[in-house]
């Protein structure tokens, strides 16, 4: 492994051309656009596939949006919210906060027109992947959310498989929520999927989306590089921040002690299956111990 | 101690020192009187009020029904803590009241009228204008103005001056009982001097009262609404005169139950308020009457429920409770409604803090909300800048200049339907349609006093062609007073309002256009060549002429800032084939012909027959 290079500025070379090149950690705010808190486009990461938005509405708040080339999860972060899609009215309960649970969400398939409203108000996320099938649009329940806890000790964390490729379809979308206890590790032992190696690898982009409890509070998101000049990253990440992993060894993910660290992972990429394939980085192959 | 006046002098002395007293503030009741003097009370109140010109501003007005009019402007945006009295002379100038008083009766709006009356002594029966009935010595044309009066008395001798003036001041005061308030002043009894005693004259103050809610109607209303799974607030002009804004708000807000609102209401919450779903009823929004066609309990704040706002009995579905809140037990039992007789801030407070943390949450109608609102952008848009703007697009250039402090006026027409279906209202008093009586010609006058209540504000009286040629009386008077109000005449050459209406009940139009006869004795020739912007210029005031939406930005822009009263004459464009504002959401019964001859009418009442199978009563 190289030296630590706390690169959180810079994009590496490789990445295609963009007008305006994204740094890999996007501190809150810093990439609010129009109604959305957070906007992450492929563009604006230099990639092809994923997409994240987070909007927030006052009581009574409602936003329209067209899915456009892409299908999109609404995901409530907190508050309640109905979604309206092809003549559909999806009523998700949501939760109070992500540290409270699962929530149930609403699948938005590409090429419509959605409406999302909320009656006391709240934060919506809205997990996207640019797609080629027109998949229908649906209610994803709470209670058929696949939990688990993976690893153990003090890499043990809680995964929320709500879109994972096994738990419910999308055509590229896969997005899971993971919440670390305070002073654990997650996305421990670093691991990529940048390569395509049928049964081996998947490549897709992926996109971090944090929200730590506690004033103040802190955490830390590592990508050392997988290639020469890959994307390298080690930010101090807070409330609302996100960091994009075009490719890389990703972890760990470190929660500071007695602040519980969520995140929201949303990923796709070209391959021809939707799955998430990865590979451990080589100094730690034992696997989620 | 007693003073020696005259009958007139006493009673302007009187008026000059009541006050009212709400919340701690305490005003003028009566703080001007409008004129037309004639014999009938030239000598006795003219006198008086020359006698102490510093006790009581005069303004002079042109037509009595016009002095009520803005009278009622007045009190209205005083949210009924100030008045103003009207002097007229006797016969006709007393019996051009009749129709401002009942447009304030009906309004639960006080006006203090003083009609003149003939002669108490009868010296010389008949006198000029006297009416004679052979059955009956004591009656007079001013009988006409009992059943319009919340209170009629004739002073028939100085004394009796004491306990009706007393009287009229406690009506006027009674937020449930408030409205016109006549005292008919016999002219020879005005001009008699009397010794009143001092207290007579002494400053009065009348607390208009904000009584709370009984125990048991509260826990009544409190069990229903818990109970109910879709539940509506339809508020009515109660919340206002209360105001109860804030109040209605925060119970909003709190329990999550949405608002609807009659044409009095509108306004209580700002447009873009998350609970706020738009008008109700037959002029009302698609989203409101959805909610209030699938509800299970109404809570009816401050409203009288009329036929409008029930889309005549066929609104509400079967089953619906109601729980009405009014200060008026009578209003209060409408509908066999729970009652919760109480005033409106009171009352809703009071059911804040019952209701606990109680909450619905419902959401859907936000959906439709946003629909609503993009087909008022809809009949709002303009293609082409250089048309002539149609009067949804004059509603939505006016939308375009407004702020909260603007002041809209309007009674009668198409406009109170477009505007209660599309206006967006900003503050809580900026939508002023008087639709208890829509009485056309209400318009200007009521911008007068809506003028002088709210001085330095936009105050707009949007007037169609046939309201304007009933009464543009009151512009004469808005030029001597320098009020800059701004008048806006939609010319589209008759009653399109009702000339729609009658083509929908089979009566094909017939005498609703303002054109020259055609060869068959109807009235379908070229449009009248009447100019109703050299009229109102020949009045006095400033007159722009826009003729293309483009030159409309400007005029109404030029007149919202006029500090000279300035009016805005636009020819509106009512082709069928420019988009208008949505159609109606709900039904108004108006009954269509039993038997014709003619194929428009029996159509129509083939359609009249499938309505009325939707009334209900609600009991
Ligand atoms: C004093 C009075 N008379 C009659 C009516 C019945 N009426 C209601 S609307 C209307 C026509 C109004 O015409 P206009 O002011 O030109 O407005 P438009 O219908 O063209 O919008 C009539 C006659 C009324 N409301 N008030």
């Amino acid at each position: 492994m190289s030296t630590h290079h706390p690169a959180s500025v810079d994009p590496p070379s490789h990445h295609p051309p963009s007008h305006h090149p994204p740094s890999l950690h996007l501190p809150a705010g810093t990439a609010a656009r129009g109604p959305y808190g957070l906007d992450i486009d492929p563009e604006r990461a230099g990639w092809t596939y994923s997409a994240l938005r987070v909007l927030t509405l006052g009581p009574g708040g409602i936003h329209s949006f067209d899915s456009g080339d892409s299908e999109w999860i609404v995901l409530p972060l907190s508050g309640a919210c109905s979604v309206r899609v092809d003549g559909e009215i999806l009523e998700l309960l949501g939760r109070a906060s992500v540290f409270d649970g699962v929530t149930d969400f609403a699948y938005v398939p590409r090429d419509t027109h959605a409406q999302i409203a909320s009656g006391a108000g709240g934060r919506f996320a809205l997990a996207g992947a640019k797609c080629e099938r027109r998949l229908p649009a649906r209610y994803g329940p709470a209670p058929e959310v696949p939990v688990e806890t993976r690893g153990s000790g003090n890499r043990a964390r809680q995964v929320r498989n709500f879109a994972s490729a096994d738990a419910f379809p999308c055509d590229r979308l896969i997005a899971v929520e993971v919440v670390t206890p305070g002073g654990n590790w997650s996305s421990y032992p670093p691991h990529k999927h940048d390569e395509h190696r049928p049964g081996a690898e998947s490549v897709l982009e992926e996109i971090y989306y944090y929200e730590i409890e506690g004033p103040g509070a802190l955490a830390y998101q590592r990508i050392s590089p997988s290639r020469p000049g890959g994307a390298e990253l080690l930010a101090e990440v807070r409330d609302g921040d996100a960091v994009l992993v075009p490719d890389g060894w990703h972890g760990p993910s470190i929660a500071q002690p007695g602040h519980p660290l969520y995140y929201l992972n949303v990923m796709a990429g070209p391959g021809p299956e939707r799955e998430w394939r990865i590979c451990f980085h080589p100094d730690h192959t034992e696997g989620y111990a | 101690m007693s003073v020696r006046l005259t009958v007139a002098q006493a009673l302007v002395r009187f008026l000059a020192a009541q006050h009212t007293e709400r919340d701690g503030v305490r005003q003028r009741l009566i703080t001007a009187t409008w004129g037309i003097f004639g014999h009938g009370n030239v000598a006795g109140i003219g006198q008086a009020l020359v006698e102490d010109p510093a006790l009581m501003p005069f303004h002079q007005g042109r037509n009595e029904q016009a002095m009520v009019h803005a009278a009622v402007g007045y009190a209205r945006q005083s949210n009924r803590l100030r008045a103003h009295a009207v002097t007229t002379s006797i016969g006709p100038g007393a019996t051009n009241l009749v129709t401002g008083a009942a447009l304030a009766t009906v309004n639960h709006l006080p006006v203090l009228l003083l009609p003149g009356d003939t002669f108490a002594g009868r010296p010389a029966d008949p006198v000029l204008q006297q009416l004679e009935v052979p059955y009956a010595g004591d009656v007079s044309v001013n009988d006409c103005l009992r059943p319009v009066s919340k209170y009629f008395d004739r002073v028939g001798r100085p004394e009796a001056l004491i306990p009706a003036a007393l009287a009229a001041m406690r009506v006027l005061t009674d937020p449930v009982e408030t409205g016109a308030v006549t005292l008919a002043l016999p002219q020879d009894v005005q001009a008699e001097a009397y010794d009143w005693p001092e207290e007579f004259l002494a400053d009065r103050i009348w607390r208009v009262r904000r009584p709370r809610p009984d125990t048991a109607e509260l826990d009544d209303a409190v069990r229903a609404i818990r109970a109910a799974k879709r539940p509506l607030i339809v508020a009515g002009g109660g919340v206002r005169h209360s105001r109860a804004e804030d109040a209605l708000r925060t119970f909003a807000e709190r329990t999550g139950i949405p608002v609807a609102t009659t044409q009095a209401g509108k306004g209580v919450l700002p447009y873009d308020h998350p609970g706020e779903t738009g008008g109700i009823g037959h002029t009302g929004s698609a989203t409101a009457n959805a909610l209030a066609g699938t509800s299970d309990l109404i809570l009816g704040v401050g409203t009288r429920y009329t036929d409008f706002t029930t889309a005549s009995g066929t609104l509400f579905p079967r089953g619906v409770r109601f729980v009405n809140l009014n200060i008026a037990g009578f209003d209060a039992h409408k509908l066999g409604a729970l009652p919760l007789v109480a005033d409106a801030r009171e009352g809703l407070t009071a059911l804040t803090e019952a209701l606990g943390g109680h909450r619905q949450e419902m959401v859907q109608w936000i959906f439709s909300k946003r629909d609503w609102q993009e087909q008022v952008d809809a009949a709002y848009a303009v293609a082409d800048e250089d048309a002539r703007p149609t009067q949804a697009q004059v509603l939505g250039v006016l939308d375009t200049l407004v702020d909260g402090s603007d002041i809209l006026i309007n009674a009668a027409g198409s406009l109170p339907g477009d505007l209660h279906k599309l206006w967006r209202t900003r503050s809580p008093d900026q939508y002023h349609v008087e639709y208890g009586y829509s009485c056309m010609g209400y318009e200007i006058p009521a911008a007068l006093g809506v003028a002088l209540a709210a001085p330095g504000r936009p105050v707009w009286a949007l007037v169609g062609d046939g309201t304007y040629l009933m009464n543009p009386t009151e512009i004469v008077t808005a030029v001597q007073e320098r009020l800059p109000i701004k008048v806006v005449i939609l010319q589209n050459h008759g009653y399109a309002s009702i000339g729609g209406l009658s083509e929908a009940v089979g009566a094909e139009r017939f005498g609703t256009d303002y054109r020259h006869r055609d060869a068959f004795g109807g009235f379908t020739g070229p449009p009248l060549p009447v100019d109703l912007g050299a009229n109102a210029a020949s009045l006095g005031m400033r007159v722009l002429r826009p003729r293309t939406v483009r030159d409309l930005r400007e005029a109404l822009a030029d007149a919202r800032t006029a500090t000279v009263p300035t009016c805005v004459y636009v020819e509106t464009e009512t082709a069928d084939t420019v988009s208008g504002p949505p159609p109606a959401q709900a039904w108004w019964d108006v009954p269509v012909a039993e038997t014709s001859t003619r194929p428009s009418a029996v159509k129509a009442r083939e359609e009249y027959d499938r309505h009325v199978t939707a009334r209900r009563r609600h009991l």
